[in-house]
């Protein structure tokens, strides 16, 4: 290119980035082309070139002002609004609420390998829940520290996990048939991938009871081994399975905190306490089907038993169903419908950790569940989930609930 | 401890000479679709330049961008512009990533010369790749199955164009996977309901490239991306390029450079 020409297109291109928008430029581009001052090549690169540049300085101008340890931070979280109408059968009362859920989770890397997270969430101190009732008088809500956790990476595919997390982050869970999903662990976890395989197992601290003859012994734990494997095509079809051994070593004559007392207690004066020990073992598998005849089909199912339960009580439970539409709402227009059938005999588990929505989060009940979910736009998801569960022995009262949401994620 | 001293001067004295004789490397790593060009490029310069040597190394456009930042490249090949997520982190890390536009890749149809179809809409094609049309004559054509060939996931190519012509949408399960565009293009001659994709440069007279919105992939709509499935092709640098990096990359751009891009079957700036 002559030098005059190469003059020209610097001058008017200065003036073209410093005043005008993107397209203008391409406007400006075009023209140079249609003289013949630049050839076409020249011109891709002025306009890809000036793209990239404008980018890189967008993104330059967004970094210095952030101190270093906000950019090794991410933030992520999300809103629900809940519509829940729930009432017993024979029952002339009603109830209706409406509730809000509000979490915010975060991430930081520390250095390599090693990295902190934690999640803020509404909500009281039931480990069940982080809704919060809209309710006495437009009162101000409590924001609770839902989890905190270090990480560190021992491997590529090797992690322990110290503190408080999500009980599927520390152990894979196909349905809240056992684990309400708000259920955060407290202890550690050691989790490993090789391959297909993968090992999940951790120890987590349930009480503590202060003072006490023997430390170990006295103070409630959980140890969790679960080995599985997890085998799939991508887009065509996934299995997952695993079998989780719960080992407990003090539950039997413990009164915790959030029982429910479905479970077989005893009592002492007013005082009630667990008339049954818990070691658990649970079958667990979930398939997936992608594009036939729906962008997924998917069933799930999982078989649990108190080893440690006396032989003549309820000790064990099931649950399976199926899901239909898309695995997960990401767009709008994605839909999901969802069925699941669980039975919970009444020494099956410990009746603070079940799903809360079915019976009061109670043992000792069956019932059906159905959901549907639909994206509404790009990260907002419109929800119903339908509740029939009875309790098994004694009077049977079937209990309702409807829940119609709202989920904002950001 | 003159014996010492000695042997410390002869040391210094042999390790300048070493370190003047040796020979000055540039490390290239990233794209395999950039992959050819990088290698072309590299030998003719090293030709003319014996005493600059230049590795090359493949990886996808990720690995080589983050070469870039952890400083074991000095060019990082892309088959796509740096995203905001990786300028971000690349900043961050003290690395100022200037892009350096190599050449242009476009992606053609083509089908059997017998195929009577001219020209199908993105949309068609869109639907023909993710199983929703099935027969020719859904398109205006004859009244015959539509085989369906793509590259392997694996490719470049097929990354490039499951973004521009299938919105990332997954490929029809019964497509003929193929490892490379001759492949696709030698199947095509021999099958008359087929259509498949190629680089341009795998255009010839014994396959039909036909439009796209009634735009013909050819070097100038290419260049000029009238035609939907245009992609530039990236060289990273960590600021602007000095010495020998410079150097190779003046000469990459250069018409002999570009010449050499237009042989590997890509299209070239000049």
């Amino acid at each position: 290119m002559r030098p005059k020409g190469v003059f020209m297109v610097l001058t008017v291109l200065a003036l073209t980035i410093c005043t005008s928008f993107a397209g203008e430029l391409d406007l400006l581009v075009q023209e140079l082309v249609a003289r013949g001052v630049i050839d076409t090549g020249r011109a891709q690169e002025i306009l890809t070139l000036t793209e990239e540049e404008m980018r890189k300085e967008l993104v330059k101008g967004a970094v210095p002002i952030l101190p270093g340890w906000v950019q090794t931070l991410g933030l992520r979280g999300d809103f629900r609004f809940r519509n829940q109408w729930e009432k017993a059968e024979h029952d002339s009362l009603a109830r209706l609420r409406q509730r809000v859920r509000f979490r915010l989770n975060g991430e930081a890397n520390v250095s390599k390998g090693f990295k902190v997270g934690f999640g803020l969430a509404t909500g009281g101190n039931d480990p069940r829940s982080t809704n919060q009732t809209l309710d006495n008088s437009f009162e101000t809500k409590t924001i609770m520290l839902d989890y905190a956790y270090g990480e560190y990476e021992v491997y590529r595919n090797v992690k322990i996990l110290f503190g408080k997390f999500y009980n599927n982050v520390g152990i894979w869970l196909p349905t809240d048939y056992m684990w309400d999903t708000d259920i955060t662990l407290e202890g550690i976890a050691g989790l490993l991938k090789f391959r297909q395989l993968f090992l999940n197992a951790g120890v987590y601290f349930m009480d503590e009871k202060g003072k006490v003859k023997d430390v170990i012994r006295d103070n409630p734990r959980m140890l969790v081994f679960q080995p599985g494997f997890s085998l799939g095509q991508e887009g065509a079809y996934s299995i997952r399975s695993g079998v989780t051994y719960y080992q407990f070593n003090q539950t039997k004559g413990m009164a915790f905190d959030h029982a429910k007392w479905s479970n077989s207690f005893y009592s002492v004066g007013t005082d009630k306490y667990l008339a049954n020990g818990f070691n658990n073992l649970v079958l667990a598998a979930e398939a997936g089907l992608y594009d036939k005849f729906l962008p997924y089909i998917g069933i799930f199912g999982e078989y649990n038993v108190n080893l440690e339960a006396q032989a003549d009580t309820a000790n064990s439970g099931m649950t399976a169903g199926i899901v239909l539409g898309t695995e997960k709402i990401k767009a709008p227009g994605q839909w999901q419908v969802r069925y699941q059938y669980r039975r919970l005999a009444k020494d099956a588990w410990l009746d603070f950790l079940p799903d809360a929505d079915t019976y009061g989060g109670k043992t000792d009940v069956r019932g059906n569940e159905v959901s549907i979910l639909y994206g509404w736009a790009k990260n907002v998801v419109l929800g119903i989930d339908y509740y029939k569960i009875e309790n098994l022995q004694g009077k049977i009262v079937p209990e309702t609930i409807w829940q119609f949401d709202i989920n904002f994620k950001f | 401890m003159k014996a010492t001293l000695r042997m410390l001067i002869v040391s210094l004295i042999m390790g300048n000479l070493l370190l003047a004789g040796a020979s000055e490397k540039i490390r290239m790593e990233g794209s395999t679709t950039v992959l050819p060009i990088a290698q072309m490029t590299a030998e003719e310069f090293m030709n003319i330049n014996p005493d600059i040597k230049i590795s090359v190394q493949g990886g996808g456009s990720g690995v080589g961008i983050a070469a870039l930042m952890a400083g074991t490249c000095d060019i990082a090949n892309a088959s796509r512009a740096m995203k905001d997520a990786e300028i971000k982190t690349a900043i961050a890390k003290g690395i100022d990533p200037v892009a350096h536009l190599v050449a242009m890749d476009g992606i053609a149809i083509i089908v059997h010369p017998s195929n009577k179809i001219n020209n199908l809409t993105r949309e068609a094609i869109k639907k023909i790749y993710t199983g929703k049309i099935s027969n020719w004559k859904e398109v205006g054509g004859a009244d015959q199955k539509i085989v369906v060939l793509s590259r392997d996931v694996a490719s470049g190519t097929y990354e490039a164009f499951n973004k521009l012509a299938l919105d990332e949408q997954k490929v029809r399960k019964d497509a003929l996977l193929n490892a490379s565009n001759k492949t696709i293009a030698t199947a095509i001659e021999k099958t008359p309901g087929g259509i498949g994709y190629v680089g341009i440069g795998y255009l010839s007279t014994r396959v039909k490239n036909i439009t796209v919105d009634g735009v013909k992939c050819t070097r100038e709509n290419v260049l000029s991306r009238k035609y939907l499935y245009s992609r530039p092709l990236f060289m990273y640098t960590n600021g602007k390029p000095t010495g020998q990096v410079k150097r190779y990359l003046d000469f990459l751009l250069s018409k002999a450079g570009q010449q050499m891009v237009d042989e590997a079957g890509y299209v070239g700036l000049k």
